[in-house]
């Protein structure tokens, strides 16, 4: 019984099942301590899967297959001749475009590679691929160290931003043949950054207490949220951008209120919770990601102590399910919710079946409301809502 | 299933009367008539608190609940949303996504929130 790491019994809690394992003989390379390995899904077509294995290959795997035969199951893989750390995905949606700036030539053209891969190296490079076709389509050099993470804006119009160990992060405009628009300059090493859905803020979160959310328009600093006692590794916007999950070298994921940036839920991995100061320490126990589900229900925490926590955000006293999985570094929803993917550092790929609950009718609509109804700055004082609604809409609480 | 072929062919469910039946009647603000599963209109706390005892609700005797300020094509969705939480709760089938349309999603959080589902 591990009563350190959860706060109840473990045999009170339901532990998940692989449904598929997949085993690759490439390990991916292992991480420095608390340096999370990323994967990803494909936006578009919901069956790949890529992540970074070792020797500098990342590769996209078919999860639709039922086998569980390694090799076969890889349909590409991109060699980057070097340390792959992060990656992203992105298929671009015509007549997006971010910057109206007008262009004579363009050597890219977004309508010849529909879907791409972009992968962060150890020296900083980002080479972006082409997923039909398998071939390089750009370099993007600019950083001077590892890029610990990228992602691109979900709406199509192929914005990336890019988070690196050089203090810096930079974001690109791949439609306009990669063009840097800004680097936003920290002072610390940056260890994640995430768009919210809509496009109108960029989370970025550094080696220092405190996360930090940038408007997109002219990436001036919004709001810093603080609240962490140890560096904050990851980031992740629930799909509506009402939630922000931010996990922390402290041991606690903290859940912040998009909206008036307070902090809505805290979820601990270690029992007793290290007090402060020794939080801000090391602790033994560090968490590496998280990952919402579709309807922002469901959050997945990845911690080194071999564990991946479920949680549901209706009732986050304790996780609702867990998985057992050594050396496990990443894990993820898939699109759907009703898997969650785990990745070890030996190089095993799991698929455990997600037990979930149906959300309640007031939360789907939430969802829905700020999803497509809502502007982002449009300020809900000119809603005809009750009180008590308003603020369940800007998520002033979960329930 | 409560649906019984009666001599001429046709189908007769069970009714919506006495206080066991099968069936309650949900009326919305303009007169549509909506008839559900007594077992899954419980999903609704409001509507099971009026439904279960003597006492406040004369919907009890009836089995019927009219409701005012809900509009059909907003307790159409309503009905729609019980059936998908009995049908998925406890289930260990992959559950699907629920539809709802954007144009009604406020006035859906109203009713939702009003009926406490």
């Amino acid at each position: 019984m591990d009563t350190g790491s959860f706060s109840c019994s473990l045999s009170d809690l339901v532990s998940l099942k692989a449904e598929r394992k997949f085993k690759f003989n490439r390990s991916p390379s292992l991480n420095q301590p608390y340096r999370p390995i990323t994967g990803s899904f494909s936006p578009s077509r919901r069956h790949y899967f890529a992540y970074p294995c070792g020797n500098s290959i990342a590769e996209m795997v078919h999860i639709a297959r039922s086998d569980s035969s390694t090799d076969d199951n890889v349909c590409m893989e991109f060699d980057c001749h070097e340390t792959v750390h992060s990656l992203a995905f992105a298929s671009h949606v015509s007549g997006q475009r971010r910057r109206s700036s007008y262009v004579g030539f363009q050597l890219f053209n977004p309508n010849q590679h529909p879907s791409i891969i972009a992968c962060g190296l150890k020296s900083g490079k980002i080479k972006v691929f082409d997923l039909k076709t398998g071939k390089l389509v750009f370099i993007l050099l600019d950083h001077n160290e590892v890029v610990h993470n990228l992602e691109f804006i979900s709406d199509g119009s192929l914005l990336l931003a890019s988070a690196s160990r050089d203090t810096t992060v930079k974001i690109w405009d791949l439609k306009d043949d990669g063009n840097l628009i800004v680097t936003i300059n920290t002072s610390r090493s940056v260890h994640g950054c995430s768009w919210s859905p809509q496009g109108h803020l960029l989370a970025v979160v550094t080696s220092s207490n405190v996360v930090t959310l940038y408007e997109t328009g002219k990436y001036s600093i919004f709001r810093q949220l603080l609240g962490h006692n140890n560096s904050v590794i990851a980031c992740t916007f629930s799909p509506d951008g009402g939630l922000l999950a931010t996990a922390s070298l402290d041991t606690w994921v903290i859940v912040w209120s998009v909206d008036s940036g307070s902090v809505l839920l805290s979820l601990g991995h270690l029992f007793p919770p290290p007090r402060p100061v020794l939080a801000s320490g090391d602790n033994g126990v560090a968490l590496t990601g998280c990952s919402f589900s579709c309807d922002g229900s469901q959050l997945t925490t990845t911690a080194t102590d071999n564990y991946v926590r479920v949680w549901t955000l209706s009732n986050p006293s304790v996780p609702s399910s867990y998985i057992h999985l050594e050396t496990c570094i990443y894990s993820l929803f898939s699109p759907d919710s009703n898997h969650i993917v785990a990745l070890t550092s030996h190089g095993c790929l799991n698929f455990y079946r997600n037990l979930r609950d149906v959300p309640s009718l007031k939360h789907l609509c939430r969802v829905v409301a700020r999803k497509h109804v809502l502007q982002p700055n449009q300020s809900l004082e000119q809603l005809s809502l009750p009180k008590c609604l308003k603020d369940y809409l800007s998520y002033k609480t979960f329930v | 299933m409560g649906a019984k072929m009666g001599d001429t062919g046709d189908q007769v469910y069970g009714g919506c009367v006495g206080v066991d039946a099968l069936y309650v009647k949900l009326i919305s603000s303009d007169q549509h008539e909506f008839y559900v599963k007594r077992e899954q209109a419980l999903t609704s706390g409001t509507i099971k608190a009026m439904l279960s005892g003597p006492g406040q609700f004369a919907e009890f005797e009836t089995n019927q609940i009219s409701f005012k300020e809900i509009p059909s094509h907003v307790l159409n969705k309503i009905c729609q949303y019980f059936t998908y939480k009995v049908r998925f709760t406890n289930s260990s089938t992959e559950i699907p996504e629920f539809p709802i349309a954007p144009e009604i999603a406020l006035e859906l959080l109203m009713a939702a929130n009003f009926l406490d589902c």
